[in-house]
């Protein structure tokens, strides 16, 4: 028996497009074509689709949303998701709300087959740039355990200090009423006790002790 | 106006600054009262305190003119004599009355050429402060100086004016009795008895009325004269004549008492009655004496004399006589008639002078005046040209400040105008990014689908490759309009903050390079204004664009921090720094118009490893 699937995209040509790929497939077949998110989140829950297909830029409600709403309803469907927007913060979301699959739009027939294939076996499949999106984290700098600021004087890390908030030097000699040259100097030493070479690591320093 | 107004001012602090003068009336009481009682006078005057040098000028007057009726006639001269040469020139009132006192005292004691100096310096003085009654007075004075001196004519014609101008300014009633009484005894001594007694009833009348005793006893004295005299009629004499001694005793007026006795004496010699009159001279003479008047000695020892003659003690006459004569001389001499003559001229001369000095005065008062005026109307027109002067002044100012203000507005505008087509042009590039990427890049990922499924169902070959590179053509044109959709509007700012559309950013940004980059932040959790977070966004698009076009660094670090009141981004690289690169090509003007509009800053700092450092502060509310 194939596996019945469900297309949701406000696209038609789109969601066309879709379907054929499954057009005299041996494991699947499209059941139902859904144009309009709000019509899929009354039909869906009585068509029982095994797989859902679904765009994320909607109209009226969008993918996720209508994916969240869903699947209570539809707790054995797996749920691929079909769109453009390949950011972090989307496949993050998508993944957080039980999505099996992830492909970009981009992609060609094969590895639209293999998602599908590979999701209707009950394993995740998120495509290449989705997952090089997720890979690629920032770090949140936290507060450090050890303590280096020991080493600098209560002038330099006053100095440190206003670095960090962003002053220029020639601000800062402004605020302490000494010349620039000496911030500079000030500046070089922090650097050489710190053992830092760039002003990120004075930045990141100022934080992780808690200077900002 | 003002300055009139602060001269008044002026004028009342410096009277209240400086010690209470007593009142006018406080004196002119005090005179009062010594007409009736000389010793109560005399208390009250001691009674008062006297604390202005005015003060002390008057009292010692008032005192001479008590010390004169109590008969101390060298002490009341020589009170007065020192109170003028006390008196300043502003003394003038006080100096007229001193004068005038003092000429009298020494008419009183017969000294004819003093009283004649004194009585008309009182009257240039009493000229001189214009005050009509005084004048009148100090006339009337004159007027019996001439009646002294027997020149009756002369006296007839100073009472006269003395008394009109009395009449005309409305003088006190006692002023008015003297007037009459005077003029009466300068008449009655020119033989015109009948209308010097009409003249004596007037001025008994106004005597009566305020009860002046010591106009009355004068009166009386000279009604007993005149009957005694001139319409002999020795019973109304005799009566007048006790009537005016009693009066003259209660008054304790020791001169008047010893002329009124002196003349009932001469009456009973001419009567016979000898014991009366023998009486009455020996009482006159003792004070005829005490009071040291000469005039009246004079007529004493005469009367004196006549009546020893009438009783044949010839010897005695004789002495008394010689004692007559000793005064006589002091009393009426032609010497002091032509001084006193000799003075009226120089006073009459001295009027006309005052005249012409007067008119003087007048005409330098009126040039004064002009010249004021003239002053008046420089300062006004000094005022007004400085007025002009500082209005121009102003106005220049007021002018340059709504300029200022316009110059200010004009740019407030220009930098909202600014603003407004950035936030247009924001508005606009979500639309388009929008339209891009739900409409040609959705239509082209159908095409693109459309076409892959076109490939499976062909068999040739050739033709299969053909489909299968246009595809791949569609799958870049996507992507580019993928791209650039998100160029326009990163879709991930709207929906997720700065984090993720900075991710996102540098992701997709150094994607296709070798630059490593790291991403740290602190605190930016939270969501910012949208302009805030836009503007960031896009300087940072600008400083990465520089860094991949113009650095040649190999690693780049981006760190966003939140303070109390800012968002801090840091943007470095180790690249080849800053030294070579223009800042004032389009993209630095780009960063620098983005933060204007939020009020933000940038600084770049070369780094330490010889690549650039960027400091972009925001301020947040």
């Amino acid at each position: 028996m194939k596996k019945s699937i469900a297309i949701v995209d406000d696209h038609e040509l789109v969601a066309k497009g879709v379907s054929q790929f499954f057009k005299d497939h041996p494991r699947f077949e499209v059941i139902t074509i859904l144009n309009d998110p709000l019509e899929a989140l009354e039909k869906l829950p009585i068509l029982k689709p095994q797989i859902v297909l679904m765009d994320l830029d909607m109209p009226k409600l969008n993918g996720l949303e209508l994916m969240e709403k869903v699947r209570t309803k539809l707790p054995e469907a797996h749920f691929v998701i079909l769109t453009m927007h390949v950011d972090k913060n989307t496949v993050k979301k998508a993944m957080d709300l039980g999505a099996m699959g992830y492909v970009s739009k981009n992609a060609d027939e094969t590895e639209f087959i293999a998602c599908v294939e590979k999701v209707a076996k009950g394993d995740k499949f998120y495509s290449q740039d989705a997952m090089q999106a997720l890979i690629h984290n920032s770090s949140k700098i936290g507060k450090s355990n050890v303590a280096k600021l020991s080493a600098l004087t209560p002038r330099e890390t006053e100095i440190l200090k206003l670095v960090a908030e962003g002053l220029s030097n020639k601000e800062i000699a402004e605020q302490l009423f000494i010349a620039v040259r000496t911030v500079e100097t000030h500046r070089k030493t922090i650097m050489e006790k710190l053992q830092v070479n760039k002003v990120a690591g004075l930045v990141r320093i100022a934080v992780q002790e808690g200077l900002i | 106006m003002n300055r009139y107004f602060i001269i008044l001012l002026g004028v009342l602090c410096v009277s209240t600054g400086l010690r209470q003068d007593l009142a006018d009336s406080v004196f002119n009481n005090i005179a009062d009262v010594r007409t009736y009682n000389t010793d109560s006078a005399y208390t009250l005057l001691k009674n008062l305190s006297i604390t202005t040098r005015k003060d002390s000028l008057r009292y010692i007057r008032v005192w001479a003119a008590i010390l004169e009726d109590q008969g101390k006639l060298e002490e009341a001269k020589n009170l007065l004599l020192e109170n003028i040469s006390r008196c300043t020139s502003q003394d003038t009132a006080e100096l007229s009355e001193s004068t005038n006192n003092l000429g009298l005292l020494y008419s009183n004691q017969g000294e004819n050429d003093s009283a004649g100096i004194y009585l008309i310096k009182s009257l240039e003085y009493r000229n001189q402060l214009g005050d009509s009654l005084k004048i009148a007075a100090s006339l009337g004075n004159i007027g019996l100086l001439f009646s002294n001196q027997t020149n009756y004519g002369k006296a007839e014609e100073y009472l006269r004016q003395a008394l009109n101008l009395k009449l005309k300014r409305g003088a006190s009633t006692r002023s008015l009795g003297i007037g009459y009484l005077n003029l009466g005894l300068a008449i009655g001594n020119q033989g015109r008895y009948e209308e010097e007694l009409g003249l004596y009833r007037l001025s008994l009348k106004y005597f009566q009325e305020i009860n002046d005793l010591r106009g009355v006893s004068m009166l009386y004295n000279n009604f007993g004269w005149n009957y005694h005299h001139a319409i002999y009629n020795p019973d109304s004499a005799i009566f007048y004549y006790k009537k005016a001694i009693a009066i003259r005793k209660d008054l304790k007026n020791i001169l008047g008492t010893a002329q009124s006795m002196t003349n009932l004496a001469e009456l009973y010699i001419k009567l016979g009655n000898q014991t009366e009159a023998l009486k009455l001279l020996e009482e006159s003479e003792d004070l005829a004496f005490e009071a040291d008047s000469k005039r009246e000695i004079y007529l004493v020892e005469l009367n004196y004399a006549r009546f020893l003659e009438s009783i044949g003690d010839y010897q005695a006459a004789l002495e008394k006589l010689k004692v007559a004569e000793a005064y006589e001389d002091s009393v009426i001499n032609l010497e002091s008639r032509t001084k006193v003559l000799e003075l009226e001229t120089k006073y009459a001369t001295a009027q006309k002078e005052q005249q012409i000095a007067n008119q003087k005065l007048q005409l330098s008062e009126k040039e004064a005046s002009l010249r004021t005026q003239q002053l008046q109307i420089a300062g006004l027109i000094g005022g007004l040209v400085i007025l002009i002067l500082f209005g121009l002044v102003f106005y220049n100012q007021y002018r340059a400040k709504q300029n200022q203000k316009l110059q200010a507005a004009i740019l407030s505008e220009k930098e909202r105008g600014f603003e407004s087509i950035i936030i247009a042009t924001e508005e606009e590039r979500k639309r388009i990014s929008k339209d891009l990427h739900d409409g040609i890049g959705q239509q082209l990922s159908a095409l693109k689908m459309a076409l892959n499924n076109m490939v499976g169902k062909v068999n040739d070959d050739e033709q299969r490759e053909d489909l299968e590179l246009i595809s791949e053509q569609f799958s870049k044109s996507a992507e580019e309009v993928r791209q650039v959709s998100h160029q326009m509007m990163p879709r991930t700012l709207m929906d997720y903050g700065l984090i993720g559309a900075i991710e996102d950013l540098l992701q997709n940004s150094f994607k296709f390079s070798d630059i490593q980059y790291d991403f740290e932040h602190h605190n930016v959790d939270q969501r910012f204004e949208e302009r805030v977070e836009i503007s960031l966004y896009r300087v940072l698009q600008e400083l990465i664009n520089n860094v991949i076009k113009h650095s040649g660094a190999s690693e780049v670090s981006v760190q966003l921090l939140k303070n109390k009141d800012k968002l801090v981004l840091f943007v470095e690289d180790n690249g080849k720094g800053l030294d070579g690169a223009k800042t004032d090509g389009q993209g630095f003007l780009n960063i620098k118009s983005r933060l204007d509009m939020v009020k933000g800053s940038v600084n770049y700092t070369p780094s330490l490893e010889s690549g650039t450092s960027a400091t972009v502060s925001i301020p947040i509310a």
